[in-house]
């Protein structure tokens, strides 16, 4: 975790690329964090995002405390989630499609595996189109979703008023439902 | 995408807020008037808004919450699954219940209703940040929290495993526990804390009440409850949270940090409970809490604050001398004696408990674990960590009982404060050169007491000049003083430049080699090494040490900690031999300059002995884990640390291939334990595996039995300390390593039992997987031979319809009933069991024809004297036999033999 802990020294000081590279550093340790639960504990535990960022930051808040570093981390970890989770869901549609998987595999793959859950693919393709109209409202959604930050969390992390908050997530839904649902309709 | 989008967000905002669709419909006209396509897509995205329900509320991966729960707050209401049934009791927050579950099991849980006056959607919200973590958290100490939702009249309810016992002060005074029990307990509560901080849980409101003392299989068992529940229902420490209308006291404020009693409510963390803990352990040795109560109600909210902020506690002991007659009294509640409680006390038990109630979080036990390992420690009569206080402590100490003498300052404070052996010699030749100035004294004490804590290096050097020369030598010594100071608050950017203002100086100052300027590169290079720099680190470090070398014995006995620092770097960038290097230098120099610090000379030798093992050289490896063990028995022969390094020892001998001195290794670590068993913990379980492994190797039947009974007493243990999952985990170990010995039937047993912990768990679908495929092996092993005794077969074939009753679709375990079931009534002669399973098979509809099955016919009828039906069986037997399918499988292939050799073709 030290990575993290100097990149986010080095956002504290405005150095280099220290963005990308944060958000390299914690998707590499969330990535890890999760396999590593997968393959040493029992799998008896879906992977559950929030559990996972949480005990991340819990790693690294001792030598980088402070709440600048905790807005860096969560909003990379938001976004690393998101990868994490994506990746994982395509994977597992392949899989699905392809034949060859094991039963091991499929738990592997498929964290977020509440049967009602959102199509994490579909998702995705909407957040990208919300966030090239609105970076920071997919961030928002991210956030929410990807970390499970509460609305106040999540707008103090974006240093927005609780009510823009809501505005936004209110728009973001209503954004990202339409799309996923257009996708449904035309399946 | 859109052309419009942020005046589409904007419009979309307003259309929300109009109230009817005609005012919407009124306000689109308006401004949509010339952008028909703008206001379809309003449109589209209002209604797609009107259709979102919870989408995307819970995230990603969490179980969604209960929705709603009909109201009910008298015994016999309901809410949701659970039925009120009894009133247990009311605390600050809310009133908890007895309650009976009934979906979708049938048991006795604990509800919290929560007062009226909370925010019931933040509460639950709050809590659902936190119900992932607690998922995680499976804890034989830690009550579960189930479940949350709300009351139809809007309360927030938590919903809890029902613990049946009394809070831990009432079971430790009602039972008059004397010291040891208490602490054992405590150690217990330590273990929960810690794995609930493990899975990133918090609980903020550690105190007696919230550990209960249950009893189970006769041993007081502490679980402490509320976890999640203090977070969710966290409200920032105000006068309105505090005090009742009346001004009563409803938090505990007793137990809480001064972190959390600063009300930032922002910056909480596990250092908290540590603090809480330690004030629990304040009154278990007291009776009283750090700050009394009955003081704190009689304040205000203000007071209240600067009192847990600033005020120290008087250590137990002294707390203990003071009382009056009660004093006898509250030691012979503790069956102490009297006149020699507090001397008890004094030293170790004061310093565990003032270091976990440090206001400066830095200096607390950095987990619960480690207050736990000094409480150990103290049990087994070993130094407690907290004995050595920080540099930083021990100077201010050290100044404020000599404030003159230090006023000399110069190179005395430099050394001192680096907690250099050289302080001394330096003393005495301050107080000779030294002409004391006020000022210079006051200073001095400015920067110890952290006045100047949160200065810029130009500040310090500014202000440092104004009362020393600016070239004075005292000065990089301030600097340093300074360093240190940011670091331990965790400003490591300031810290780092003050370092490299200081060794620039020193530098300058000293040409010669000069240990204060090797110290202040260590230190430095310890800080880098701390900020994840290990290149630069490794540079100053080594750069300290060449200093070092020219100083001789002093030098290299003054920087055997950067040394170690030094090959632990070289260690993690896998330079093994490099790291080796380092550690025996260090080894070396511990060994000549502080040949008293047995503990200290052990546990480099315990980290010469893994990165021995890294290295691939377990030979040598032995032989430093052998040295550690025998620095530790000259100095606590009956300790915990000895026995532990002798398990230790142990695993390198195993791995070595050293058997014979394995087992004497492990049995003597283990022996401890046995006159020790509170203290029993990993290490002991790790140690008595590899012996159990060990002695299982072995061809005699008594070193088996051994590994039975060492299995039983492990598991035992585990039983105690781990969670279910964990211990399901163990048993399926330890049922591959009976298997290995040949102890079936034991493995087994054990399979049994961890199945029954995993099924039904949800998630575990593939390990209770893998045991039923151990159990079909182990059963199948037991089925192959033809000449176990009948309680074998028996046996084997109830756990078989065990197996089968969980799962009956599982073939393979049908027929491995039915040879077990044909092996036993053959074993006991019985011709009417014969006939009675040669029936059965008979009149199946559809008969099988597996090979297994067609020659445990065969057999059947051969011994019912049936010969050519078994001759007819056998041949379809053999046949069926040689599909690819089972050629390879070793039970089809034996049994066929079996009855070849039988019916003689």
């Amino acid at each position: 975790m030290s990575d993290v802990t100097r990149i986010l020294g080095d956002l504290g000081r405005g150095e280099g690329n220290a963005e990308n590279e944060l958000l390299e550093a914690v998707y590499h340790e969330l990535h890890q964090l999760a396999s590593a639960k997968l393959s040493r504990e029992r799998s008896d535990h879906t992977l559950q995002a929030t559990a996972l960022v949480n005990e991340a930051w819990l790693r690294i808040a001792d030598s980088a405390k402070g709440f600048e570093n905790r807005r860096h981390f969560f909003g990379a970890a938001a976004e690393a989630m998101r990868r994490i989770l994506v990746e994982r869901a395509r994977k597992r549609a392949r899989l699905k499609h392809g034949g060859a998987w094991g039963r091991r595999d499929l738990e592997m793959l498929d964290p977020a595996a509440p049967a009602d859950s959102v199509d994490l693919l579909a998702l995705d393709e909407a957040l990208a189109k919300l966030a090239a109209e609105d970076e920071r409202k997919a961030k928002l959604v991210e956030l929410r979703y990807f970390t499970g930050l509460t609305l106040v969390e999540a707008s103090e992390v974006l240093d927005i008023s609780k009510a823009t908050a809501d505005r936004w997530w209110a728009y973001a839904r209503a954004f990202l439902y339409d799309e996923v649902s257009k996708g449904d309709s035309r399946e | 995408m859109s052309p419009h989008s942020p005046k589409l967000e904007a419009i979309f905002s307003a259309a929300l807020e109009r109230q009817t669709e005609a005012e919407r419909e009124a306000y689109l006209d308006r401004v949509c008037a010339r952008a028909p396509e703008l206001r379809e897509r309003v449109e589209a995205l209002v209604e797609a808004h009107e259709g979102v329900r919870d989408f995307l509320e819970t995230p990603a991966a969490t179980p969604r919450p209960p929705t709603s729960t009909p109201a009910g707050e008298e015994p016999g209401q309901d809410i949701g699954p659970y039925r009120l049934l009894e009133r247990l009791g009311e605390g600050g927050f809310g009133v908890v219940w007895r309650a009976q579950q009934t979906e979708p099991v049938r048991r006795e849980v604990a509800i919290k209703i929560i007062k009226l006056g909370m925010d019931t959607e933040q509460v639950i919200a709050r809590f659902e940040v936190e119900r992932q973590a607690l998922a995680l958290t499976d804890h034989p100490n830690i009550a579960r929290v189930l479940d949350a939702g709300a009351t139809e009249t809007g309360r927030p309810y938590f919903v809890m495993e029902l613990v049946r016992g009394v809070s831990m002060s009432e079971y430790c005074d009602t039972h008059r526990l004397n010291l040891r029990q208490r602490l054992e307990l405590f150690l217990d509560v330590c273990r929960a804390v810690q794995h609930a901080h493990q899975k990133g849980l918090i609980h903020r409101d550690l105190k007696p009440t919230n550990v209960l003392v249950a009893i189970s299989d006769q041993r007081p068992v502490p679980k402490v409850i509320d976890f999640g529940v203090a977070k969710a229902t966290h409200q920032r420490l105000t006068a309105r949270t505090l005090f009742t209308e009346r001004g009563q006291l409803i938090g505990t404020p007793v137990y809480m940090s001064p972190e959390q009693a600063e009300m930032s409510g922002l910056d909480v963390d596990t250092r908290a409970d540590i603090y809480s803990l330690g004030a629990m352990l304040y009154e278990q040795f007291t009776g009283t809490t750090p700050f009394e109560a009955r003081r704190l109600r009689e304040v205000g909210l203000g007071e209240v604050q600067r009192i847990i902020r600033e005020e120290e506690p008087a250590p137990p002991s002294q707390r203990v001398a003071s009382m009056g007659p009660e004093r006898k009294d509250h030691a012979l509640r503790r069956r102490q004696d009297p006149a020699h409680f507090a001397q008890r006390l004094r030293g170790d038990l004061d310093w565990i408990v003032m270091k976990a109630l440090e206001k400066d979080r830095t200096r607390r036990y950095a987990t619960a674990d480690a207050l736990a390992d000094d409480v150990r420690r103290y049990l087994a009569n070993e130094p407690v960590l907290a004995g050595a206080p920080s540099t930083l402590y021990r100077l201010r100490k050290f100044v404020r009982r000599n404030r003159v003498a230090v006023l000399a300052g110069t190179a005395v404070a430099t050394a001192l404060f680096i907690g250099a052996g050289a302080a001394a010699s330096g003393f005495v030749r301050a107080q000779r050169e030294a002409r004391i100035a006020k000022d210079r004294s006051e200073f001095w004490e400015k920067v110890v007491d952290r006045d100047f804590a949160d200065l810029q290096g130009a500040e310090v050097l500014r202000e440092a000049g104004v009362v020393f020369a600016p070239d004075h030598p005292v000065v990089s010594a301030i600097l340093l003083m300074v360093a240190e100071q940011a670091r331990e608050v965790g400003d490591l950017d300031r810290s780092e430049e003050l370092y490299g203002l200081a060794i620039e100086r020193l530098a300058e100052l000293h040409a010669e080699p000069h240990l204060n300027h090797a110290l202040a590169l260590a230190r430095s290079g310890s800080l880098l090494a701390d900020r994840g720099e290990p290149a630069r680190a490794e540079t100053q470090l080594r750069a300290a040490l060449d200093i070092g070398a020219g100083l001789g014995d002093e030098g290299r006995a003054a920087l055997t900690e950067s040394r170690e620092e030094l090959a632990a770097l070289l260690r993690m960038r896998k330079d093994f031999e490099g790291a080796v290097e380092q550690l025996r230098l260090a080894v070396e120099a511990r060994r000549s300059a502080f040949p008293d610090q047995h503990d200290k000379l052990s546990r480099t030798l315990e980290t010469l002995a893994d990165t021995l093992k890294d290295a691939g050289q377990t030979g040598e490896a032995a032989e430093a884990a052998r040295q550690a063990v025998a620095e530790l028995e000259l100095a606590y022969p009956d300790s915990v640390r000895t026995a532990d390094t002798r398990l230790a020892y142990g695993l390198v001998l195993k791995g070595l291939g050293n058997r014979i001195q394995a087992v004497q290794e492990l049995s003597a670590g283990i022996a401890f334990y046995d006159g020790h068993p509170g203290l029993r913990g990993e290490r002991y379980v790790a140690g008595v595996k590899a012996l159990s492994d060990l002695l299982a190797e072995r061809p005699d039947a008594d070193a088996h039995a051994e590994a039975d009974r060492l299995d039983e007493e492990l598991l035992d243990v585990a039983r105690r300390l781990y969670g279910p999952l964990e211990l399901a985990d163990l048993l399926d170990e330890r049922a591959q390593a009976a298997e290995r010995r040949g102890a079936l039937l034991g493995a087994l047993k054990l399979n049994d039992e961890s199945l029954g912990i995993r099924q039904g768990r949800p998630g575990s679908a593939l390990q209770v997987e893998q045991t039923l495929l151990a159990m079909g092996r182990l059963l199948s092993k037991i089925a192959q031979g033809g000449d176990a005794p009948d309680e074998a077969y028996a046996l084997a074939m109830d756990f078989a319809e065990t197996l089968l009753l969980r799962n009956p679709e599982r073939l393979s375990v049908q027929r491995l009933r039915d040879l077990l079931e044909f092996r036993l009534q053959h074993a006991q002669g019985s011709e009417q069991g014969l006939e009675a399973i040669a029936e059965r098979d008979e009149r199946l509809s559809e008969p099988s024809d597996h090979p297994l099955d067609l020659a445990r016919l065969s057999m059947a009828h051969h011994f019912l004297g049936n010969g050519p039906l078994a001759a007819i069986y056998l041949r379809g037997a053999r046949e069926r036999a040689q599909a690819a399918l089972y050629r390879d499988d070793p039970l089809v292939q034996s049994v066929i033999r079996e009855a070849s050799a039988l019916i003689g073709q």
